[in-house]
């Protein structure tokens, strides 16, 4: 109990710092594709138009004539014989055009569930690049490795000032970049904010919801986005290109690359067995995705950046809903 | 001598091929075995793992309803010719999968696609079935293979009367719906809650998750390896494959993973049912759970063993331009793939494979 207002504190300071930049982010900036993690839909755009659906249906038109029939589709597939608007009882190119184009929202058929929102579809990103450090993602291999805690202790010895380094080379690139292109005032503005996110907790923060279950969500920083500072400095467009372009940069240096992760697997030689070795340098290549997490009711939030949620998905019917109709049931409607 | 083998010989072929298929009969138990209630972890029970329940407030699962679902479940009349049941290719050891890549149906025609496994159907949160996801509900899916001109062939217009022949399924009917009428919808519905009831939540991952606060932490009677595994699945797989709570191991939404890589001529899945050009190629996922004794794997069963699964995500799959995001090249080490083969291994639930409640009733 004694948790719960601490808790709503830290909820509101969040919530306080999500609304700019919720109207930040919505603001068009000509570079903001720049500087910021990558977010991917859960799928891509549709490969080509309806056409790919027709070239499709039309390699189970046997005997050539251009019109399907129902003998020559699979017995699943035969509902789409209710698109044959012209009555002939086969389906021709645009009768089937007519059904792959895509559909105004529809009323809910009875036998379709839907309202589900949670674990399906989303944004997502690559989990080292959730926050500005990727020590969690270096550390969390680490412990996937599931060594003895001597292993783990003296493994961590190594691996953290390695980071250590890594993360100093790369921001002393970045400032070095920098300087030629902010102002003396913005520079150091921004280095302090740099470090303040650098150094910053890196952990997941758990909250709990009203109806008491509990969602697992990357805890943001405090602060504003980096990139979007860089935004705000009212540079000539060249040089917020350049500098953002540095950012993205640093980023992908504070990551171990090649020789740096063979220069870590050589220092952890006598800590780790070649398998345990092999299993980490595995670990480090790969770049799993992470759910950017939904925070606030009609906002995903991954660190600094506020990405809008992708629109609900048009309710329709499928072909294949109604196939008997005596034992339609209408099932329980998923609250979100 | 030579004549009276002939002879025998002949008689003994005449007296096989006229000698009736061996009778089954059916042995209930005489207090109806429990379905209703489910004493289910709590990991089942925390709100999100909650939201997955699709079970429709007209069709509850009862023991009387799910009684009669198993009957028919098994009951060959369920088929035109009398020969195959439900439970012919969906096989209670292998978590009601088929371990044959197709299936045969009544006729002896062979399927083209695997058959899916039965495993907490209930927690399907979309509520869509079958591959291509063609069916809105479980309710309108169990008839469907049972009118299916190559696997079960039964005409739907004569089944209530096939059924009413039998002498058992009055007083099921009547114990399950209140009077004998035997309808197709009633068949629907009890063979779904039949289906609702056959819940997995007993494997090793269960009693692990049970004493732990969270699926991120060690389980203590996880091996080293199971362990390993684990942490392995929960930070390259379960964004999908477990996705917002710790007893669901469905995905929430079909999936292309970059089987195939052409779009014309291999099996569409949803794209075929919806026509949209986005849906071609993605299937459903059926749940994890008991996936050790699913083989063979994916929609078209082409993968024989987890290890081959396994190099298929570890590959990246094929260059569809379906393929989900989500499945990027994953590089696993061999070391890697045994552990996570290990993990997966713990999602087997034998209890669920030997429970008398979803076994063949006919003997």
């Amino acid at each position: 109990m004694r948790r719960d207002p601490v808790f709503l504190l830290v909820l509101m300071a969040i919530a306080a710092m999500a609304a700019p930049q919720m109207a930040s982010a919505q603001a068009v900036t000509p570079f903001k594709q720049l500087g910021q993690p990558a977010i991917f839909g859960s799928t891509v755009d549709p490969p080509t138009s309806p056409a790919i659906v027709i070239a499709r249906l039309m390699t189970f038109d046997r005997d050539n004539d251009g019109r399907l029939v129902k003998s020559e589709l699979p017995e699943r597939m035969q509902n789409l014989l209710a698109g044959d608007s012209s009555g002939d009882q086969a389906l021709d190119r645009d009768e089937i055009l007519a059904m792959a184009r895509p559909a105004p929202p529809a009323p809910v058929a009875a036998a379709t569930v839907t309202g589900f929102r949670g674990g399906g579809g989303g944004s997502y990103t690559f989990g080292d690049q959730v926050s500005l450090s990727t020590r969690s993602h270096v550390e969390g291999a680490l412990d996937d490795l599931k060594l003895t805690s001597i292993q783990q202790q003296q493994a961590l010895a190594i691996v953290r000032p390695f980071m250590d380094r890594l993360e100093a080379d790369a921001e002393a690139v970045l400032v070095r970049e920098l300087e030629d292109l902010v102002g003396e005032n913005q520079l150091r503005n921004f280095t302090a904010m740099l470090e303040r996110q650098m150094s910053g907790s890196n952990g997941l923060m758990v909250v709990r919801r009203a109806d008491g279950s509990t969602v697992k969500m990357n805890a943001p920083r405090f602060g504003p986005d980096l990139a979007q500072m860089i935004n705000g400095f009212g540079l000539p467009p060249e040089r917020t290109s350049l500098a953002l372009a540095a950012l993205d940069g640093f980023k992908v240096r504070i990551r171990p690359a090649d020789r740096d992760r063979a220069v870590l697997l050589r220092q952890l030689k006598d800590v780790l067995s070649d398998e345990e070795r092999e299993n980490f340098d595995a670990a480090l290549q790969r770049r799993p995705l992470v759910k950017a997490n939904a925070m606030f009711a009609g906002a995903s939030f991954v660190t600094g950046v506020v990405v809008p949620p992708p629109p609900p998905a048009p309710l329709r019917a499928l072909p294949g809903d109604v196939v008997n109709p005596a034992v339609i049931v209408r099932p329980r409607v998923l609250e979100p | 001598m030579k004549a009276c083998l002939i002879t025998g010989v002949f008689i003994w072929v005449v007296s096989a091929i006229a000698m009736p298929a061996a009778e089954r009969t059916l042995h209930l138990p005489d207090t109806p075995y429990t379905y209703a209630y489910l004493d289910l972890p709590s990991h089942f029970n925390d709100a999100a793992a909650q939201k997955f329940d699709n079970t429709p407030a007209d069709n509850p699962v009862t023991d009387a309803g799910a009684t009669l679902g198993r009957v028919l479940f098994y009951d060959t009349h369920l088929s035109a010719n009398n020969t195959v049941s439900c439970g012919s290719c969906h096989v209670q050891s292998h978590a009601f999968v088929d371990p044959n890549r197709f299936s045969k149906g009544f006729k002896g025609g062979l399927t083209d696609r695997h058959a899916m496994n039965l495993v907490n159907l209930r927690f399907h949160p979309r509520a869509r079935f079958f591959w291509d996801e063609r069916s809105g509900n479980l309710e309108a899916m169990v008839l469907m293979p049972v009118e299916n001109r190559l696997e079960m062939g039964q005409d739907l217009s004569k089944l209530p009367g096939i059924l009413g022949a039998e002498p058992q399924y009055a007083e099921l009917f009547r114990r399950a719906f209140g009077d004998p009428e035997i309808t197709n919808e009633r068949v629907a519905r009890s063979l779904a809650q039949f289906l609702r009831s056959m819940v997995s939540y007993q494997s090793k991952y269960d009693d692990g998750r049970l004493q732990v606060r969270s699926s991120h932490d060690d389980f203590p009677n996880f091996t080293l390896e199971e362990n390993r595994g684990k942490a392995l699945f929960v930070r390259n797989c379960a964004l999908c494959h477990l996705p917002d709570q710790d007893a669901h191991f469905v995905m929430t939404e079909p999936v292309n993973t970059g089987l195939d890589e052409d779009t014309a001529r291999t099996d569409g899945g949803v794209g075929d049912i919806t026509l949209k050009p986005q849906d071609i190629g993605r299937f459903k996922s059926p749940s994890l759970r008991n996936v050790e004794v699913t083989a063979p794997y994916m929609h078209d069963g082409r993968f024989a063993t987890l290890d081959a699964v396994l190099d298929h995500y570890s590959n990246g799959g094929k260059n569809h331009p379906n393929k989900d995001v989500r499945v990027q090249p994953l590089h696993f080490t061999a070391s890697e793939k045994l552990a996570l083969v290990a993990f997966l291994k713990t999602l087997t639930d034998q209890a669920f494979l030997t429970d008398p409640r979803f076994s063949d009733p006919f003997k």
